[in-house]
């Protein structure tokens, strides 16, 4: 079998090579194969090889060709395999050869154009059985030759070809049964990387930054094909996976194969979509591995996949947070993060893609500030722009030391102050609410001063605490996976409830940023004179403890700065001075800051204690979390970029989730902690 | 309807402040009553007169020849016009000429529109005048065109006017197009409309429709291409109002209306025409003045009839609404309505100078208060643009005049907004105090004596030459019209202030009150020296309250520092009072609020802090330059900015406040943030360390005034100003605004073309998550190496 392999491959090296030609063009090819099955004949390779001659030039004009005879396919031709219509410069990063076989596939390609150009048959395919795959397993292991890692590229694509759905005609093997199927892919995720950099005599890179190509090997030409044919293989088999951890396995092993798809441009494009799709919609760990091949390829072909990439990712990310619920938010927030790592690659084109973006939300918010219509202002309050300033804000202040995108912190914070101005009424307190956490984070990161106190303190003063609730509530509203408050909820109890925790929460947590600034006492001074006259009017003792004791915090903090800036022996104009002891005051620690680092920890446990809680009532209500499911996928699907800001977005809240014995604030923490990140994931729930 | 205005000597302010309410409202109220008086008697006569239309228009059966006829006209006309003038020989031409102006004499007789008739009689024969409309116009036609030619091809005029007919004509019914569509539907069906189908009435319909806009082209077109020849077209016109056919009705007097007022507009005089005196009309006058006269008294009386009639229909509309009876279909009533409206907002800013114009500002100003939004906006408007372009002022006064009885009588329950419109008043420009007049040098002219003293022959004799000159040159001037302008705008301001100060005195509860401060703080400084006690009192009153809001308290601070910056110096009251109010006020204007608050905050302080320096003391300016440097950390940029600007601009005023740069303790005590009186704060014992939070600000700007301030605001070095420093506070303030999203100054580029590393390697900046990754890769490898079901694959 062995000699008949190596003659075969020593005669028909052009056929193979047109086989993994076909195959490259992933899964969008499969008309081509139809219509190359019907001219599947063996004839005279003469002819094959002269017309080889024609090259380009005709390649182009059968093209055009088709393109009168047949527009629609012509048009699918377009849509999905760019390099055929581009064949002549495409490529060009490969090497003198490849070109050479690379024109011979195109010029058969068509059967209908060319009935005397074809294929091989392979008279017998061989059924692929246990035994063999142990054989190539040891043999792997002994020496992986080009001839044997061709044996096993053929079994795996005759394996990936079954997902299709129509039995792999063309390969030369079979794989009928599934326990066969399922070792022959295990082996292959589990060895064939370390048995091909065994074979190309790749080191593994000593120095983390620099990436050893595997086409810098000197036995690269030879194996092009073959690894070629195998990559198209993976990202098929990634494309029709469903179970997540047969998926995270598949992407570890992308992960590895990254240097080899980024020799291959075509066969990267594909992994990328996949990559994307997986990145925006899977499950936890596949969502993380698909990231880090999408971070590993652009960190090292930055110049060609970086800027699509990110666009593309950050489109999926504006598609993908239109909902928002408990179970959302991890994600999004995970998205988020990963989007923020990308950003961080190359920050000049970070700078265009963030100025490009905040330019069209501030854009939809003029739109709105001018018409002051519904449904203008809804194209701005809505999930999926508070998500995308959120993304901004997080992505500068991630990458704060930068004086490339520093100037973009002015027009964000203009945005969001505007955005919350835009309709300051209180049924979109929780609006505001996100959008002050927001602003904190960036102030707080970026060391710039953005006055957020303003707007939570209007708060204080608009609410009429005393006034009795016309209703009494069950369910606390959770504040951090609404943007509108109902009619109903601000007549509520727990709305007044919801609102002073809230309060304190943001107040505390901005001053915490602020608290060793010299200018602490003139940056309470409203908010003190506002607490005194809260506490002055309001009547219920509930309301009034938190904020006593907030008062009492941040007057100890004030007074304590106060005290130490009377001795310092500085002026005002020496900002350098003022740095240091900035500096100092804040390794030393204020009140405030103590303080904070206490209620944190308590925070935390909170949480922690809420999310189980959340999780038993998971286990109850699972009926409704699949109906969310189905209303979701159908949605998603009819979204369009376009579309992004347009239609309103609706806002899960899924408060019997949070339901929780006992007396808990019930929020949600944004910023700098995490929450239930693991746990929601295991749910269930797909977005 | 003339005007009858008492020439009594108005009683002065001080007088009317102190004499009792119910006195002044006896007085206002006869005199009202005596208008009104003299108006009804004219509605009713017009009333009667549309009474005896409307019964003949029912009685008659539809002159159905009229349509007939109309297009037969049409086309007659037209033909004689374009008929070849060159044809015909001089002799002929003057022939025709003479003939011509016998026919118009004779037509002036016949018709109706001849000089103005007593109302009684008219009236008597309305009937009879009515039913010749359609017979008359028959003949006429026939005269007038004949005349009409060979005199246009002499004057060579007949081009130019007829096309710009043709060009006006089609916009105007353009402009009513959409209003055919509120027209109502044709409800009384005669016999014959029976017969037919819906839609054959609608076709019908609306050919009738484009029959009357033709007519009523031919006729408008007529009238405004000679209108000295053609005024009795007017009259045609204006028969047109009486539109009887059910089915086009509404729609044709609306399109009547609307020409009309734009044939007025367009031949009105630039002057106010007069009635004759006897004597002049018993003078024998040339004809050209003949024909001039003829046409002052047809426009006067056509005008008059028409105003007469917009009023009408409003009139009308009102009373149906009332009884809310359903005749004709309340919506075409208030269709009509509101075109009359516009047409009376829009004569009333037209022609301000012309006949009747207060007839329609009497008219107006009620509507201005009518419980319909969109008529009262309307009108609002309309005085709002009047009191704009008001240059002489008489009109302004004329409607300031009934505003003010309005408001009176209305017992101040009126819209706000009504007010609001005071405050467009063009009063700004005038200086109109007496005092001022008195001291302004008059030019002193030599007498002779001195002349003979102090110069030579010649030289009296150059400047008896100039003299002359400068006199003359004087009375060119329209110095005259000017001191009659300061003297109309007095009297204007005084009614205004009239109204202010009732409502301050009587109704201080009353929504107005926003407007009236307002408005106070607007003319402030125009109010006569000697109601400043009072005022001043009644402000101070109305802060302490604490009813009001912020910003009607900022506006009671504006008016009274307006006051005292202006005449007022003389005073020498130090309103401590107003300074502490501010200084409390200023933390509550944060972001939260209202940020145009703001601009009133930065021209309060221009004048409380910087025009009044001598006045202030160093603790109140400092204080004061702390608690606005606080302030603006909390308020939106722009403000921040306007703020930091006024602080710069206290500093330079008064040098010594460099203290609060400094760290240093003065004195006793420590400074009282949270204290509200300036004074006593002891303000020399802080610093104004907000400056280091303000200098890393997201606004650039912000930053920039930031550390100018904290440098002590100079004038060159790097901490400097520059181009910045040229504007006024409120400038910077509306310069930097965000209101519409703009971004000023633009966003800056990226700061540096170097990439910025972030990471080594392969590891990710947030540690967490790489924690997650690396969690990740061992999840799947642990995987990997267990069995693993790819079958999912398969099935799926």
């Amino acid at each position: 079998m062995a000699a008949k392999q190596k003659r075969k491959l020593e005669d028909l090296s052009v056929d193979e090579f047109l086989l993994s030609g076909f195959d490259s063009a992933g899964e969008g090819d499969s008309d081509e194969e139809v219509q190359k099955q019907n001219g599947l004949q063996k004839k005279n390779k003469k002819k094959d090889l002269k017309s080889a001659k024609g090259k380009a030039t005709e390649h182009k004009e059968q093209l055009s060709r088709l393109k009168n005879k047949d527009p629609e396919f012509y048009k699918f031709l377009q849509a999905n395999d760019q390099t055929l219509l581009n064949f002549d410069d495409t490529d060009t990063s490969e090497d003198e050869d490849e070109k050479k076989y690379h024109r011979l596939p195109s010029a058969l390609e068509f059967s209908c154009e060319n009935k005397d150009l074809h294929t091989v048959v392979f008279l017998e395919t061989i059924k692929v059985t246990d035994k063999m795959i142990e054989d190539w397993k040891a043999a792997m292991k002994k020496e992986p030759t080009p001839r044997l890692f061709r044996e096993v590229t053929q079994a795996f694509k005759a394996a990936v070809a079954t997902t299709k759905g129509e039995g792999g005609a063309q390969c030369r093997y079979k794989v009928a049964d599934s326990s066969v199927f399922n070792a022959l892919v295990l082996f292959c995720i589990r060895d064939i990387y370390v048995a091909l950099q065994r074979m190309l005599n790749l080191k593994p890179d000593k120095d983390q930054k620099k990436l050893v190509l595997p086409s810098s090997s000197p036995k690269w030409q030879k194996n092009q094909l073959d690894v070629k044919m195998y990559l198209s293989g993976v990202v098929q088999l990634l494309s029709c996976l469903t179970e997540s951890t047969v998926i995270s396995a598949v992407l570890r092993h992308a992960n590895q194969l990254a240097p080899y798809y980024l020799c291959l441009p075509k066969q990267c494009r594909h992994l990328v979509k996949q990559l994307m799709k997986q990145w925006s919609t899977g499950e936890e760990t596949s969502r993380v591995l698909a990231f880090l091949a999408l971070n590993k390829i652009c960190r090292h072909k930055q110049e060609t996949y970086l800027n699509p990439i990110l666009k593309q990712m950050y489109i999926s990310y504006v598609q993908n947070c239109k909902f928002t619920s408990p179970n959302v938010l991890p994600m999004i927030n995970f998205m988020q993060r990963t989007l923020t790592e990308m950003y961080s690659l190359d920050t000049q084109a970070t700078y265009q893609h963030a100025f490009i973006y905040i330019r069209q939300l501030a854009i939809h918010l003029r739109n709105a500030m001018t018409m002051k219509k519904k449904e203008t202002y809804q194209s701005v309050y809505n999930w999926q722009y508070i998500h995308c300033l959120y993304l901004w804000c997080r992505v500068l202040s991630s990458l704060h030391p930068s004086d490339v995108l520093q100037p973009l912190i002015y027009p964000l914070c203009q945005v969001i102050i505007g955005t919350m101005k835009l309709v300051p009424t209180s049924r979109y307190y929780p609006l505001r609410m996100h959008c002050c956490r927001a602003l904190t984070l960036l102030s707080s990161s970026t060391n710039t001063f953005v006055p957020v106190m303003p707007f939570l303190l209007e708060i204080l003063q608009q609410v009429d605490f005393n006034k009795k609730p016309g209703r009494m509530s069950k369910k606390p509203i959770n504040f951090a996976v609404i943007l509108k408050l109902s009619k109903v909820n601000l007549m509520e109890k727990a709305y007044k409830d919801g609102l002073i925790d809230q309060l304190y929460d943001l107040i505390l947590e901005y001053f915490h940023t602020q608290a060793s600034s010299i200018g602490f006492p003139e940056l309470s001074l409203p908010t003190v004179i506002q607490l005194k006259a809260f506490l002055k009017e309001c009547k219920v003792a509930n309301y009034c403890k938190p904020v006593r004791q907030l008062l009492e915090k941040v007057q100890e903090n004030s007074s304590h700065i106060t005290g130490r800036r009377q001795k310092a022996a500085f002026g005002v104009a020496d900002a350098t001075a003022v740095a240091a002891w900035e500096k100092q005051i804040k390794e030393e620690g204020t009140p405030l800051s103590r303080y904070y680092s206490q209620w944190k920890k308590l925070r935390e446990k909170e949480i922690q204690l809420e999310i189980s809680g959340k999780d038993r009532m998971e286990d109850l209500e699972l009926p409704e979390i699949k109906r969310r499911k189905i209303q979701e996928k159908k949605v998603e699907d009819k979204k369009e970029f376009k579309d992004l800001f347009e239609s309103d977005s609706e806002s899960d809240s899924d408060d019997g989730e949070l339901k929780i014995k006992g007396k808990l604030r019930l929020t949600y923490a944004h910023s700098p902690i995490e929450i239930g990140m693991p746990r929601s994931f295991t749910c269930g729930t797909v977005l | 309807m003339g005007p009858p205005r008492s020439k009594k000597r108005r009683p002065t302010f001080r007088r009317l402040l102190k004499t009792s309410g119910v006195k002044l409202e006896n007085k206002l109220k006869n005199r009202t009553l005596k208008q009104q008086n003299v108006a009804k008697k004219q509605r009713k006569e017009q009333k009667k007169l549309r009474a005896a239309v409307k019964d003949a228009a029912i009685r008659t059966p539809r002159p159905l020849e009229t349509y007939r006829n109309r297009p037969e006209e049409e086309e007659e006309e037209e033909f004689l016009e374009t008929l070849p003038t060159d044809m015909m020989e001089e002799d002929d031409v003057q022939q025709m000429t003479a003939m011509a102006r016998q026919a118009s004499f004779i037509t002036r007789d016949l018709s109706a529109c001849g000089p103005v008739h007593g109302g009684k009689k008219r009236s008597a024969d309305a009937v009879r005048s009515y039913e010749k409309v359609p017979r008359k116009m028959v003949r006429t036609e026939e005269t007038e065109v004949i005349h009409l030619l060979p005199i246009k091809d002499q004057r060579g005029v007949v081009p130019q006017s007829v096309e710009r007919v043709i060009e006006k004509q089609p916009e105007e019914e353009e402009e009513e197009e959409e209003e055919e569509q509120a027209a109502e539907e044709p409800e009384q069906s005669e016999n014959e409309m029976a017969s037919l189908t819906a839609e054959q009435r609608e076709t019908l319909r609306v050919q009738k429709i484009n029959d009357r806009k033709l007519v009523i082209a031919s006729l408008g077109s007529a009238v405004v291409s000679d209108p000295y020849r053609n005024i009795k077209r007017v009259k045609e016109l204006r028969g047109m109002l009486m539109e009887s056919d059910p089915s086009v009705a509404v729609t044709v007097r609306k399109l009547v209306m609307v020409s009309l007022m734009e044939i007025f507009k367009d031949i009105a005089p630039t002057y106010r025409i007069r009635p004759l005196t006897p004597e002049e009309k018993a003078a024998k006058v040339k004809k050209e003045t003949q024909q001039i006269r003829e046409f002052e008294e047809g426009l006067v009386s056509q005008y008059k009839f028409y105003l007469e009639d917009l009023e009408q229909t409003i009139k009308d509309w009102k009373q149906q609404k009332k009884k809310r009876r359903q005749a004709v279909g309340f919506d075409s009533y208030r269709g009509l309505a509101e075109v009359s409206v516009r047409c009376l907002c829009s004569l009333l800013l037209a022609l301000p100078h012309f006949n009747f114009h207060n007839n329609i500002v009497v008219v107006l100003v009620p509507l201005m208060n009518d419980a319909d939004k969109q008529v009262s906006q309307m009108c609002c408007d309309a005085f709002r643009n009047l009191f704009q372009q008001d240059k002489e002022g008489g009109a302004s006064l004329a409607a300031v005049r009934v505003i003010s009885g309005l408001v009176k009588r209305l017992n101040y329950h009126v819209r706000p907004e009504l007010l609001r419109t005071l405050l467009s008043l063009r009063i700004k420009e005038v200086q109109m105090k007496k005092d001022m007049e008195d001291t302004a040098p008059t030019k002193k002219f030599m007498n002779n004596k001195e002349k003979r003293k102090k110069l030579s022959r010649m030289q009296r004799k150059w400047k008896k030459a100039e003299e002359k000159l400068e006199k003359e040159l004087l009375e060119a001037e329209a110095s005259e019209s000017k001191e009659k302008k300061i003297k109309l705008h007095t009297e204007t301001l005084n009614i205004v202030f009239l109204v202010y100060f009732r409502i301050l005195k009587k109704a201080q509860k009353s929504v107005l009150l926003p407007a009236v401060l307002e408005g106070l703080a607007n003319f402030a400084h125009l109010i006569n020296l000697e109601f400043f006690d009072d005022l001043l009192n009644v402000l101070q009153n109305l802060i302490q309250s604490g009813d009001l809001t912020n910003r009607e308290s900022l506006h009671c601070i504006q008016t009274v520092f307006t006051i005292l910056s202006g005449q007022g110096d003389v005073l020498n009251i130090d309103p401590l009072n107003f300074y502490s109010q501010l200084y409390r006020m200023l933390p509550r204007l944060h972001a939260g609020a209202p940020n145009d608050d703001i601009i009133i905050v930065l021209r309060c302080l221009d004048a409380m802090l910087t025009r009044r320096r001598k006045q202030v003391t160093l603790q109140r300016a400092m204080a004061f330059v702390k608690r606005l440097s606080t302030l603006s950390l909390h308020v939106l940029p722009n403000a921040s900015v306007g703020l930091l600007a006024a602080s710069r601009a206290t500093v330079h005023a008064f040098p010594r406040c460099d203290l609060l740069l400094d760290n240093e303790v003065q004195g006793s005590g420590f400074y009282l943030a949270e204290l509200d009186e300036p004074e006593h704060c002891n303000s020399q014992n802080t610093a104004l360390w907000e400056l280091q939070p303000l200098q890393r600000h997201y606004h650039p700007v912000v930053r920039r005034l930031a550390l100018h301030l904290s440098h002590g605001a100079p004038s060159e070095g790097s901490a400097a100003l520059g181009a910045l420093s040229r504007k006024s506070p409120a400038e910077l303030f509306n310069a930097y605004s965000v209101r519409d999203m703009t971004f000023n100054p633009p966003v800056a580029p990226p700061g540096s073309k170097k990439k910025d590393r972030f990471g080594f390697g392969a590891s990710l900046l947030d540690a967490e998550l790489q924690g997650r990754v690396d969690n990740a890769m061992t999840t799947a490898a642990v995987a990997t190496e267990t069995q693993l079901d790819f079958n999912a694959a398969h099935l799926h």
